[in-house]
């Protein structure tokens, strides 16, 4: 359960970190969001039953969610239905190899 | 194939709707304690990204910001102004903030100064050569959002300053447009636009921008075109806020 915590912790960081960089550094240079582009492959090629991808896209999209004038959530809901239409594909339809080094949660 | 069963889907949906929803009632403050504690590590990434060396619009602003001024003092029969050596500084009371980053898939900024240090929504934006970034969108207690003369919501009323005549700068994604410029308008390429104080959003005489692009299209009632402003984002790590 620690294990469990620690790791959703430390996956929360990751993107919040990501997301600082990605507001100001990154953004200097261009319009493009990294953050979503790692959400898209993340949710592709990681196991389908795993639930890392959907963690992140919720997180990512919470901390997306911060730094806009947008109606609030339009991220997070998003990519977390994003998420979920790649699982149900990839799961139901479309069995591809997965890349393993992604952790499982 | 247990993970996603339908009743999950829904129930997760569900969920993470109710998260939103609670998070969307503290939304100000939250977006405030964040902005707040990380202004610090994101000015200093955006420092990183903004270069010593200005770009040749913002330098440009030095030399057009005299040109403007003077027209617009002239116009305005206020020579004794400048003789007596009544600057701009004068005439404005400034809020020197830092940027700290920029919203994704807008052009907003996010600047480190807020409702605490006397800034309110729509105050004007400048660069320090005086030339006009935009306007305050939204202040919260601790920084502030600026919207950018690029951001599809932006337009504002400008004067050109050579002919006289008046126009708007509409935002169109990362670039600035002119519009709305009256067909016998001897306006060209290169000429300087300030703000005008006709729409009643800025006091008159800000610099907006120089004109790079006419468009004269026989079937279009108003001439169109492109303004180039006077900054760069990689320019922009202090801004000025005019408060009065």
């Amino acid at each position: 359960m620690i294990n469990k915590t620690l790791k959703i912790v430390l996956i929360a960081l990751f993107w919040f970190l990501l997301m600082l960089i990605q507001t100001s550094f990154i953004s200097i240079f261009t319009d493009f969001n990294f953050i979503v582009l790692l959400i898209v492959i993340i949710n592709l090629i990681e196991n389908p039953e795993s639930n890392f991808g959907l963690l992140s896209a919720f997180l990512a999209g919470i901390f997306l969610d911060f730094n806009t004038t947008y109606y609030f959530g339009i991220f997070t809901l998003g990519l977390v239905l994003f998420s979920l239409t790649a699982k149900i594909v990839l799961l139901k339809f479309l069995k591809i190899p997965y890349v393993s080094f992604i952790p499982k949660i | 194939m247990k993970t996603f069963t339908l009743k999950r889907i829904i129930l997760l949906l569900i969920i993470v709707i109710i998260i939103i929803f609670i998070f969307s009632f503290f939304e100000g403050k939250l977006k405030n304690e964040i902005q707040k504690n990380f202004s610090g590590v994101k000015e200093f990434l955006w420092s990183i990204g903004t270069s010593k060396e200005k770009s040749p619009a913002y330098i440009e602003a030095k030399d057009d910001f005299k040109i403007a001024e003077i027209a617009s003092l002239k116009e305005e029969n206020e020579f004794l102004r400048e003789i007596l050596g009544i600057s701009i500084e004068k005439d404005y009371k400034f809020e020197i903030a830092s940027v700290t980053g920029k919203n994704s898939f807008e052009d907003v900024l996010t600047i480190n100064k807020g409702l605490k240090d006397g800034v309110q929504d729509n105050m004007a934006v400048l660069t320090s050569e005086k030339a006009l970034i935009g306007k305050i969108l939204k202040a919260y207690d601790d920084y502030s959002e600026v919207m950018l003369l690029s951001n599809k919501d932006s337009a504002i009323d400008i004067k050109i300053v050579s002919t006289k005549d008046y126009a708007i700068a509409k935002g169109g994604s990362e670039k600035v447009l002119l519009d709305y410029l009256e067909k016998e308008s001897e306006v060209k390429e290169g000429d300087i636009c300030i703000t005008s104080s006709l729409g009643g959003q800025f006091k008159e005489g800000l610099l907006v921008g120089k004109i790079v692009k006419i468009n004269d299209l026989g079937s279009e009632v108003f001439k169109t075109g492109e303004i180039r402003p006077f900054f760069t984002l990689k320019d922009l790590d202090k801004v000025l806020i005019v408060k009065e």
